[in-house]
């Protein structure tokens, strides 16, 4: 792997790129920081803090409001954000709404289908309505972010939810997918990448199942993308999905914005979730009307240095090549697992190796606790995720509360994993547990 | 190749407190909620050492920290209530039961069911040790000075004359994502109470 394949990144060149990012260069607990926490939030490089604050010191203004020249060029560079990470995931500028995070997108998606259901939107907004004998689909290893917003949506419009099961080799049962998306089904939410399983799910299989379903209104696809849009090179437009949402902070860029991205069609049919200033064209005391999508869903003074900075993050990852990036990642993530496989009381969750895969791989180390884990981990400097990386009905899939989670970006090392392997073969031994995982032990 | 700080959070009497659990009772009343309920819950692979409660309280997964008194006949509903916890951020959840002495004034046994990490265990069986034969207002004196040890940031240490080996928990106060864990046990109990005063 040391030697340069043009498809993968060198560990000359992740050197290289180690240099951008001054965090990984400091200590923690007396160690060097290893940081596999990526799946959690990213960290960022120099030119995405240098975008931020070069906006602060130079163009700091409100965007699409006031005639000053500070709010011209403010507009503009917000708008050129707009663009690059339009280009980024295969979209068009109009099709990119700035949110908070993925959470806020989706729950974009969600309200906004609401409202349409209460009969807001008139008669363009009857194809997003919802209401009893509808169904909404969503799959067993979501994320809470992609699976409680339509919890609520089918609690306020009497609409059912239903999953499809993650199977023993930690994919979705596709053949059960076959038979729950039907005539019923408004609307398909499902993960592209697993953040806790690394599982790649089958997404033209399930878009055709959508556009197949046969509900009259079509089969409204939301795709979570917060686990694919940093780690594969994606082109929303071309995989045919309805609305898609990821975060910037797990792409190199900054906290506090997101996206939601929506066909065009689609967004400028839907009535907007949040309202207030900035969405509207004509305002009387009783009643408003919208601007245009992304617009009308860009309610409120907007996270503009966030967005700038984040167009300078897929900048960043572009320059880079996302699929260079993929197959560095992937080849971490097989060491990784090649390594856990060899530590006795060890269970990886999600697809064996050798399986697509995403940079991540969670697993359960019988006889210690995740959290005990991740504090050994710790003091060596070593930063992982442990908990139920909010999606606990994927843990209670496998029988487990609590996991421990490494995941890889372009910034890791094959150093850095041999580090964080070394340090799992001791684990159990350090609290006093050894040997292979006792036989049929599968929670503790 | 640990560092000191991690030496005083792991101390040989905390791992072994965690692995010898004292006072654990599967099967305890209103310990049903279970994150690993339907897949693999501690109860079902052990048996059942106190008979279940004749009212099972079903709680909704992920629910609030919410007490189910313990109805079975051989204990005085008047003198014994259970309280269950969760930490949210790793799932760590635990019921502890507390019986008190007919003038309610001496506690008389704890017994407790859950899981989670290493320290939460570890607390939990050296609560039941400490407790165990303590009249109740020492008992809540105990839980606002460990409260108070345990807030510190690690500037305070617990009085091992007072806390016996519950004391080897002083370290999990300057750790503050496990302060959470090391109180979830002792917050239980202080609940518990609550609902016997
Ligand atoms: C698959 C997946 N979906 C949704 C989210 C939520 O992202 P955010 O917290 O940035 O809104 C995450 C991040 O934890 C995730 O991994």
């Amino acid at each position: 792997m040391t030697d340069a394949a043009p498809g993968i990144l060198s560990a000359d060149e992740v050197d290289r790129i180690r240099n951008d990012f001054p965090i990984l260069h400091r200590e923690v607990n007396g160690s060097p920081l290893v940081y596999l926490d990526t799946g959690a939030t990213s960290q960022s490089p120099n030119s995405v803090v240098e975008a931020e604050q070069e906006f602060y010191e130079q163009r700091n203004a409100a965007v699409h409001r006031g005639a000053h020249t500070l709010a011209a060029e403010a507009t503009d560079y917000f708008e050129q954000a707009r663009e690059r990470v339009a280009r980024f995931v295969g979209a068009a500028d109009d099709e990119i709404v700035w949110t908070s995070n993925a959470t806020e997108a989706l729950n974009l998606v969600a309200y906004s289908v609401g409202n349409a259901s209460l009969g807001r939107g008139g008669p363009e907004a009857d194809r997003f309505r919802i209401g009893p004998g509808d169904e909404i689909v969503v799959t067993e290893m979501e994320h809470h972010a992609n699976l409680i917003p339509w919890q609520e949506l089918a609690a306020r419009t009497g609409a059912t939810l239903k999953f499809i099961p993650i199977g023993d080799d930690g994919t979705l049962r596709l053949d059960v997918a076959t038979d729950l998306i039907g005539p019923a089904t408004r609307i398909l939410a499902f993960a592209h990448v697993s953040n806790v399983l690394g599982t790649i799910n089958p997404i033209g299989d399930l878009i055709r199942l959508a556009r197949n379903s046969g509900n009259p209104f079509g089969t409204l696809v939301v795709l979570d993308a917060c686990q694919s849009a940093p780690h594969l090179s994606i082109n929303l437009g071309e995989l045919d999905v309805d609305f898609a949402a990821f975060s910037a902070h797990k792409m190199l860029g900054p906290t506090g914005v997101g996206v939601l991205y929506g066909r065009s069609e689609l967004l400028n049919a839907m009535p907007p979730f949040l309202t207030g200033g900035s969405m509207i064209t004509v305002v009387t005391m009783d009643h408003a009307e919208f601007l245009p999508a992304p617009q009308r869903f860009e309610a409120g003074t907007q996270r503009v240095s966030q967005a700038i900075a984040f167009a300078a993050a897929v900048d960043y990852l572009d320059h880079t090549g996302m699929n260079r990036i993929h197959a560095w990642e992937s080849a971490l993530t097989q060491r990784a697992m090649a390594g856990l496989a060899e530590i006795p009381g060890v269970r990886i969750l999600g697809p064996a190796p050798g399986q697509p895969r995403g940079g991540l791989v969670a697993f359960d180390t019988d006889g210690v606790h995740a959290h005990d884990v991740g504090q050994f981990l710790d003091d060596r400097g070593i930063a992982v995720r442990v908990g139920h990386h909010c999606a606990q009905p994927a843990h209670r899939r496998f029988g487990v509360t609590a996991s421990t989670r490494a995941s890889f970006y372009l910034y890791n090392t094959e150093a850095e994993v041999d580090v964080f392997l070394q340090a799992m073969s001791e684990v159990r031994s350090y609290f006093g547990v050894t040997g292979a995982a006792r036989e049929g032990v599968v929670a503790r | 190749m640990s560092s000191p700080e991690l030496q005083s959070l792991y101390q040989d009497i905390i791992i072994d407190a965690a692995k010898a659990r004292h006072g654990y009772q599967p099967g305890l009343a209103g310990s049903a909620i279970g994150l690993t309920a339907g897949a693999a819950s501690s109860s079902s692979t052990q048996t059942a050492t106190v008979q279940t409660a004749a009212a099972h309280t079903e709680l909704a997964a992920g629910g609030s920290a919410t007490a189910a008194v313990a109805t079975q006949s051989t204990v005085n509903a008047d003198h014994c209530a259970a309280s269950h916890q969760y930490n949210p951020t790793c799932g760590d959840e635990l019921t502890v039961q507390v019986e008190l002495d007919p003038a309610r004034e001496g506690i008389v046994s704890v017994a407790w069911d859950g899981q989670g990490c290493s320290i939460s265990q570890a607390s939990v069986s050296l609560l039941t040790d400490l407790m165990v034969g303590k009249p109740v207002a020492e008992a809540r004196t105990l839980i606002d000075e460990f409260r108070d040890v345990m807030r510190s940031r690690g500037k305070k240490e617990l009085d091992i004359e007072v806390f016996e080996d519950a004391a080897a928990l002083s370290g999990s106060s300057k750790f503050l994502a496990r302060v959470k864990c090391a109180m979830l046990g002792w917050v239980a109990l202080e609940d518990a109470l609550l609902k016997l005063s």
